[in-house]
C-alpha cells in the first residue's frame, strides 16, 4: 500500500491543539508567576536600582551613581587590624562583617552536614518500623518558630541560663561563664541546631533512593563494610548532601535573627548591618548595595563550590 | 454502515516524539466484531498505536478512522473506545462500583439505569459481592477484571487492551486468556489486544498484526502467520524456524527451486518479492522435519547431521542437530507417538527430510 | 522489643536530645515559678499562662497573626494548585527555568526579600506598610513550600489514572474534580497546614513589612529585650512551640497518610 499524503488541514489541527495545551498550562501557571514576578523579580530589580542611587540625609538622590558599591571598596592607608586581618578599606565594617558571617555560616554548615548525615543515614538504614513517625520527629523542630528555637538557646546559655545556673547549682562552678552567649560560637551552634532538622531529608532521600542490590554487590565483591561505605553509600549519597549544604549556607549567610538574640555585640552579621542601614541609619541605597554585595559574593561562592566538586557530573551519576 | 466495513482504518498513521520516529506509514483494517492482536518486541511502537487509537497521543502523520467516523482532532474522551491500561488504572480514591461507573456519568442515562449496568458488568466479570470493595484490597486479577468491567460498561466500539495479563502469573494469565476469549466471544465487540506474548497472540487471536522498528510487517490469522510466514523476522518472532542456506535457481507456478550447494536442492513455496539468483533460506518447521538413523543419500529437501541432544518433554521429543552448512542448529520435533525410531540417539549420524509443501523460501 | 543498640542507635538518640533539648526548656521553666529560666526549679505554677489573657496588646497580635496565616495558608494554595497542575502534567517548553525561579524563596537569605519588599513598596509604589504587606511577603515565601507538596502528591500517582479518566469519557476540567482533585486532597490540606505555620511563624519579613500593627512573632520580639518579661514570654513560646507542632504532624500525618499507592496489599 502507498502512504496516504497527510491532509494539510489535519496537521493545522494538531500543531493548533498542542500551542492550545500550551497555552492552557501558561495560563495555569500565570497567576502563581505573576506573584512571583511582582513580589520577587520586580522587587530584587528595584533593590538594584536602588543600590544606584544616594541618600543625603531624608532626601533620596535620583541620579545613577556607583557611589554606594565605590564606597565599600574604598581603601585608605592606615589597615583596621580585625584578628590580625589587616584591612585597608576606608569604612571596613561591611567587608569584616561578610568575612565573619562567611566563616560562620561555614562553620555552622559544616556543623550541620556533620550532625545530619549521621541520623540521615539512621533513618534510611536503620529505622525498619515507624519509619514515618521518626520522620516527623525530626522534621517538626524545622517547623516550630525559628524566633523561638533561637531564643531557646539564649536561655540555654545566657549568663543566668540553663547551663549557667545548672552547673551552679550543682556545686560545679561558683561564677556564671560568661563566654557561653554573645559571642560567634553561640551563633554557630544556635543556626546548626536551628537548620540541622532541614538538611536531613535531602540526605535522607538520597540515602534511601539508592538500590540496596548495589551494596549486596559491593560486599559480595570483597569490600568491607566501611569501604562499602566510602565507595558506594558516599558518592550516590552526594547529591542530596550537596543539596543540603547549600540549602543551610545560603540562607544562613544573611541570617538576621540568630546574631540579634544569641550574638552580642562580637557576633554580628552581614544582615545585622543590612537592618541597620534601611532602619536605623536610614540609608537605603547603601543597605541595598551591602545586599546585592552579599548575594552576589554568595552566589560566586556557590558557584566556585559547585564546579570544584563537579557537581553536574555527580547528578549526571545518578541513575 | 454495513457488517463488512472495517471498524477501523488506519492510513499512513507517522509518529514522532522529537527526531525520534516510533511509527511509519501505518496503514491497514480492523474488521469489525474481531480479536485483533499488536504483537512486537517491547519498543516496537505497539503500545503508541494503541494510545493513537484510544486518542491518548495524537498521530505525527496520517489519518485514523473509526465506524467511518475521523478521528483527527477528536479527544479521548469523545472517541467511541476504551481502554483497558497495562497498570489497570484503578482509581485508588473509588470502590470497585465507583470505578465501574466512572464512565457512566459521562453518558445520558438514569441513575437506575446507570447502577444496572454497573451490576451487569459485575457479573459479567464475576466480581459478584466485592462492589463496595476499596481499589488498594483487591489482588492483580480482581484489579484487572475492575479495568476490563469498567471499560466495558461504557459499550465502546472497539475495546483496547494494552499487555492486560502481562502483570498477572502464568497459571491466572491462562485462566484469563480463556475468559477473555469468552468474553470477547459473548459481548462482541471488536477488541484490539497489544502483547508482546506471541504464544498469547496466537491463543486468543483472529488476527495479529506483527509489528517492528515501527512498521508493521505482517497481518494474518495465526494459522497464517505460522504456516506462511512473510519475512525472517516473522518467521524467527512467531515459533521457531530452521534455515538453510541457499540460492534461489527458478519459480514457476508458486513453487521454486533453490541450489543448497553441499546441501543439495531444495525445493518449496516462494515468499513475496523475491527473484532467481538471490541468496534465500529454505524455511522449515521443527515439527515439519522427519528424522531417520542412518546415512540416506543428500536429495531434495534431505540433508545429513549428527545429534547433538535430545530432549524428552512428554508429548514430543526434542532433538538438536548439528548439519554442516547451517549456522543455527536445526531443532525438529519427533512425535512420541511414533514407535520407537530410537535408534538416533545423541551422536548419531541422521538423515533430515521433509515435504516441499512444508518448505518456504524466505528472502535472507 | 530488643534492639541492637549499636553506635549509630546511640547517635540517633543523642541527637534527638540535642534536637528537643533547648526548646523543651521553655515549657519547663514557663511552668516554673520563678522569674528567672534558672536551675533549680523553684516549683510549679500556672500563673504565667493564666496572665496571658489579660494581656491584650499580646491577644490583637494573635489575632493579626490568625488573620495573616490563614489568608496566606489560602492564597498560596491557590495559587499553588494551578502551578503545580501546569508542571507536573503539561511538558511546557520552559518549565524546568520556571520551576527553578519558583523555588527561589527558599535560597534567598530573608532578609534581602525582606528589603527588596520593602523597597518596592515603600519607594517606588509609595503604599503604607500594614498587615496586608506582612501577607504578601509570607505569600511569597510560602509558595514554593506549597508548590513543594503538591507537586510531589501529583507526581505520585500513575499518568494513566488521568488518561484512564479521559478515556471514559470525562473531560479535563472533569478529570480535575472527579480525579485529580480528590486524590490531591491530602497535598492540598498540607499545603494549607504549611502555609499556615510558615507564616504565624515567620519574624523577619513581618519585622520589616508590618506598619503599626504586631503579629505575635513581632511582638514576642519586642518583649525579649525586657527580662521581667521573661516569664510570659516563655509561657506564650511554649503555647506556639505546641500549636506549632501539633498543626506539623498533621500535616505530615495527612500526607503521609494519604500517599498515592497502587499496588495491591500496599498499605
Amino acid at each position: 500500500m502507498t502512504a496516504v499524503s497527510e491532509p494539510v488541514a489535519a496537521s493545522r489541527t494538531r500543531d493548533a491543539e498542542r500551542v492550545r495545551r500550551w497555552l492552557r498550562g501558561y495560563g495555569l501557571l500565570s497567576p502563581a508567576l505573576a506573584v512571583m514576578i511582582a513580589m520577587l523579580a520586580l522587587p530584587v530589580a528595584a533593590l538594584v536600582l536602588l543600590s544606584f542611587w544616594t541618600q543625603h540625609g531624608f532626601e533620596l538622590d535620583r541620579s545613577p551613581t556607583i557611589e554606594n558599591y565605590a564606597q565599600l571598596v574604598r581603601l585608605k592607608d592606615e589597615p583596621t587590624v580585625w584578628f590580625g586581618i589587616p584591612f585597608y578599606f576606608a569604612y571596613p565594617v561591611p567587608a569584616i562583617l561578610m568575612i565573619k558571617s562567611l566563616v560562620m555560616s561555614l562553620s555552622a554548615t559544616v556543623a550541620v552536614i556533620a550532625l545530619a548525615y549521621p541520623m540521615a543515614y539512621f533513618l534510611a538504614f536503620r529505622v525498619t518500623r515507624n519509619k514515618a513517625m521518626w520522620i516527623i520527629l525530626i522534621t517538626i523542630p524545622f517547623w516550630t518558630s525559628y524566633l523561638l528555637r533561637v531564643f531557646a538557646w539564649k536561655i540555654v546559655l545566657g549568663f543566668n541560663g540553663a547551663i549557667n545556673s545548672g552547673l551552679k547549682a550543682l556545686g560545679i562552678i561558683d561564677q556564671p561563664l560568661e563566654f557561653l552567649l554573645y559571642n560567634p560560637g553561640a551563633v554557630v551552634i544556635t543556626l546548626a541546631h536551628s537548620w540541622v532538622a532541614f538538611a536531613i531529608l535531602p540526605i535522607y532521600v538520597s540515602l534511601e533512593k539508592i538500590d540496596r542490590s548495589l551494596l549486596e554487590a559491593a560486599s559480595d565483591l570483597g569490600d568491607s563494610k566501611l569501604k562499602r561505605f566510602l565507595r558506594i553509600t558516599l558518592p550516590l549519597s552526594a547529591p542530596g548532601t550537596v543539596a543540603a549544604a547549600l540549602l543551610v549556607f545560603i540562607p544562613t549567610v544573611g541570617d538576621y535573627v540568630t546574631p540579634t538574640l544569641v550574638g552580642g555585640p562580637g557576633g554580628t552579621m552581614i544582615g545585622n548591618l543590612v537592618q541597620e542601614l534601611f532602619l536605623k541609619q536610614n540609608n537605603a541605597p547603601l543597605g541595598a548595595a551591602v545586599a546585592i554585595t552579599m548575594m552576589l559574593i554568595i552566589a560566586v561562592i556557590v558557584a566556585i563550590f559547585l564546579w570544584a566538586i563537579g557537581y553536574r557530573r555527580i547528578r549526571s551519576r545518578r541513575m | 454502515m454495513t457488517a463488512d466495513t472495517p471498524i477501523i482504518e488506519l492510513r499512513g498513521i507517522v509518529k514522532r516524539f522529537g527526531t525520534l520516529t516510533v511509527l511509519r506509514d501505518i496503514d491497514f483494517d480492523i474488521r469489525r466484531g474481531e480479536f485483533f492482536s499488536l504483537l512486537g518486541a517491547s519498543g516496537c511502537g505497539k503500545t503508541t498505536l494503541l494510545r493513537i487509537l484510544a486518542g491518548i497521543e495524537q498521530p505525527s502523520g496520517g489519518t485514523l478512522t473509526i465506524d467511518g467516523q475521523p478521528m483527527t482532532g477528536v479527544p479521548a474522551n469523545k472517541r467511541p473506545t476504551n481502554m483497558v491500561f497495562q497498570s489497570y488504572a484503578i482509581f485508588p480514591h473509588l470502590n470497585v462500583e465507583e470505578n465501574i461507573g466512572y464512565g457512566l456519568r459521562n453518558i445520558a442515562i438514569s441513575k437506575d439505569d446507570a447502577r444496572a449496568r454497573v451490576a451487569e458488568a459485575i457479573a459479567l466479570v464475576k466480581l459478584d459481592g466485592l462492589a463496595t470493595r476499596n481499589a488498594h484490597q483487591l489482588s492483580g486479577g480482581q484489579r484487572q477484571r475492575v479495568a476490563l468491567a469498567r471499560a466495558l460498561v461504557c459499550q465502546p466500539k472497539v475495546l483496547l487492551l494494552d499487555e492486560p495479563l502481562s502483570a498477572l502469573d502464568k497459571k491466572l494469565r491462562e485462566d484469563m486468556q480463556q475468559e477473555l476469549r469468552a468474553l470477547q466471544r459473548t459481548v462482541g465487540i471488536t477488541f484490539v489486544f497489544v502483547t508482546h506474548d506471541q504464544e498469547e497472540a496466537l491463543t486468543l487471536s483472529d488476527r495479529i498484526a506483527v509489528m517492528s522498528g515501527g512498521k508493521v510487517l505482517q497481518i494474518d490469522t495465526p494459522k497464517g502467520l505460522y504456516e506462511r510466514p512473510n519475512c525472517l523476522e516473522v518467521a524467527g518472532f512467531v515459533g521457531t524456524m530452521n534455515l538453510f542456506p541457499a540460492t534461489l535457481r527458478q519459480v514457476a507456478n508458486g513453487r521454486a527451486e533453490a541450489d543448497g550447494g553441499a546441501l543439495g536442492t531444495f525445493s518449496g513455496a516462494p515468499a513475496e518479492g523475491i527473484a532467481p539468483g538471490k541468496p534465500i533460506f529454505a524455511a522449515v518447521r521443527p515439527e515439519k522435519i522427519l528424522i531417520a538413523a542412518g546415512q540416506a543419500p543428500v536429495g531434495e529437501n534431505a540433508v545429513r547431521g549428527r545429534v547433538s541432544a535430545i530432549s524428552y518433554l512428554g508429548d514430543r521429543s526434542h532433538y538438536i542437530v548439528n548439519v554442516p552448512g547451517v549456522e543455527a542448529p536445526v531443532q525438529v520435533y519427533r512425535s512420541n507417538l511414533a514407535p520407537a525410531g530410537g535408534d538416533a540417539g545423541e551422536g548419531a549420524e541422521v538423515t533430515l527430510s521433509w515435504d516441499a509443501a512444508n518448505a518456504l523460501f524466505l528472502g535472507r | 522489643m530488643l534492639r541492637r543498640l549499636d553506635a549509630v542507635w546511640i547517635y540517633a538518640i543523642l541527637f534527638v536530645i540535642f534536637l528537643y533539648g533547648p526548646v523543651l526548656l521553655m515549657p519547663v521553666f514557663a511552668l516554673n515559678d520563678g522569674t528567672f529560666a534558672t536551675f533549680p526549679l523553684k516549683g510549679f505554677t500556672l500563673k504565667n499562662f493564666s496572665s496571658m489573657a489579660a494581656n491584650t496588646s499580646m491577644i490583637l497580635a494573635l489575632q493579626n497573626s490568625l488573620k495573616i496565616a490563614i489568608s496566606v495558608a489560602i492564597l498560596a494554595t491557590a495559587l499553588a494548585i494551578p502551578a503545580s497542575l501546569a508542571l507536573t502534567r503539561f511538558r511546557l517548553p520552559g518549565g524546568g527555568p520556571i520551576q527553578s525561579f519558583m523555588m527561589l524563596p527558599l535560597v534567598i537569605p530573608s532578609i534581602v526579600i525582606a528589603v527588596a519588599l520593602l523597597v518596592i513598596i515603600l519607594k517606588i509604589f509609595g503604599i503604607q506598610l500594614s498587615l496586608w504587606t506582612v501577607a504578601a511577603g509570607h505569600v511569597l515565601i510560602c509558595l514554593p513550600f506549597c508548590m513543594s507538596v503538591l507537586m510531589a502528591r501529583l507526581e505520585g500517582f500513575d499518568p494513566s489514572l488521568e488518561e484512564a479518566s479521559r478515556d471514559l469519557g470525562c473531560t479535563a476540567w472533569q478529570t480535575f474534580w472527579r480525579l485529580t482533585f480528590p486524590l490531591a486532597v491530602p497535598g492540598v490540606i498540607s499545603s494549607l497546614l504549611m502555609g499556615f505555620i510558615i507564616s504565624f511563624d515567620e519574624f523577619v519579613i513581618a519585622f520589616f513589612l508590618t506598619g503599626t500593627e504586631n503579629t505575635l512573632p513581632v511582638y514576642l520580639f519586642s518583649q525579649l529585650r525586657f527580662p521581667n518579661k521573661l516569664p510570659g514570654v516563655l509561657a506564650l513560646g511554649s503555647l506556639i512551640l505546641v500549636g506549632s507542632a501539633v498543626l506539623v504532624i498533621a500535616a505530615e500525618v495527612i500526607r503521609k497518610r494519604g500517599a498515592p499507592s497502587n499496588n495491591p496489599g500496599d498499605y
